[in-house]
């Protein structure tokens, strides 16, 4: 579906990116896999993905909470002159869960820093190449929390509330130069976030009260990305697709 | 080509207006030069000249004059 296409992929390390890296790639996608860190474990990833795909995979060293490493990451990216089809934006962290009055003020301008300025910024540098060709596809992955209806994580959920508005915001501007814009709303997935989020009984709860009575996997929020990318949504932009399972009434819990 | 004529080429390409109108020539003086004629014209001006303009320096780009000025910044000499 993405033959000959090249895409941006934040947060590509793990979870929804990594998924995202993986099923891009099979669909004949080259790939730059925005890491913070580049071990050998992600190395070899990298290293079976080409081979098995027949596309590369570039891996660039990126702390989105800071704007100089986004500024050289990026410049280094814009100088091979490859054109940039796709931008993947699906990094994003949570601070430890806890009420509000408990958190410090700096965690919250973490987590907006990462999940919201880092992924704005790359935008802003994605935009120019994707200008020039007048065609372009930008993802912004959300989440369901962006809906603010339960206690917990008041950072995390206005990071993806504000993505949500630029979302929209920004495939306005760019409706006429050929750019869309989108994004997906996971719920619950299983990623290492949601792990640390919750302990095996209150997992096991949340699951029972969900539509479909389990967690998603990285690997559906992918085929979301990978529809949003491709030419089978040509005619969507400015849309945001919750994909939870039906987790309709779901909340997190209170933080104790 | 020289760099000042590949520099009036590109304003007079992106901005679709002849030499007579470049000089004095200021952002949203035309209706061409709107800000998506803006991105444009910075997307051809990065290309003719393999730069990568600053967003502070987009914003800066204000009149034919100023382009002229900024490009000094990336050792373009006109």
């Amino acid at each position: 579906m993405l033959k000959g296409k090249n895409a941006i992929i934040t947060g590509a390390g793990s979870g929804i990116g990594l998924a995202t890296l993986h099923l891009f790639a099979e669909n004949g996608c080259n790939c730059w896999a925005i890491v913070h860190r580049n071990d050998d474990g992600f190395k070899r990833e990298i290293h079976r993905i080409e081979s098995g795909c027949g596309v590369w995979v570039k891996p660039i060293l990126i702390d989105l909470g800071h704007s100089d490493s986004i500024n050289e990451g990026m410049k280094a990216v814009l100088k091979e002159k490859v054109p940039i089809d796709i931008l993947v934006n699906a990094a994003g962290i949570v601070s430890p869960s806890r009420l509000f009055s408990m958190t410090k003020m700096e965690d919250v301008r973490k987590v907006m820093d990462v999940n919201f300025f880092g992924a704005l910024e790359l935008t802003q540098f994605v935009l120019r190449p994707m200008m020039r060709k007048k065609k372009g596809s930008i993802i912004n992955i959300a989440s369901v929390s962006a809906w603010g209806e339960d206690a917990s994580q008041i950072e995390y959920a206005a990071s993806k509330a504000a993505l949500i508005v630029a979302t929209k915001k920004l495939a306005k501007e760019l409706g006429g130069t050929g750019i869309r814009v989108n994004a997906v709303a996971p719920g619950f997935i299983r990623t290492k976030m949601l792990k640390s989020l919750l302990d095996e009984d209150t997992a096991e709860k949340i699951q029972k009260e969900l539509g479909l009575h389990r967690f998603g996997n990285p690997e559906e929020i992918a085929e979301v990305c990978l529809f949003l990318a491709s030419e089978k949504s040509s005619y969507m932009t400015g849309e945001t697709i919750k994909v939870d399972g039906g987790g309709i009434n779901v909340r997190f819990p209170i933080p104790k | 080509m020289s760099n000042a004529e590949k520099f009036d080429a590109v304003f007079m390409d992106a901005l679709q207006i002849t030499k007579e109108q470049l000089p004095g020539l200021t952002y949203q003086s035309i209706p061409a030069w709107d800000s998506v004629g803006h991105m444009s014209l910075v997307a051809a001006l990065e290309d003719a000249f393999d730069i990568m303009l600053d967003t502070d320096d987009i914003i800066d780009l204000s009149s034919y004059e100023k382009g002229k000025e900024l490009l000094k910044k990336y050792a373009v000499e006109l």
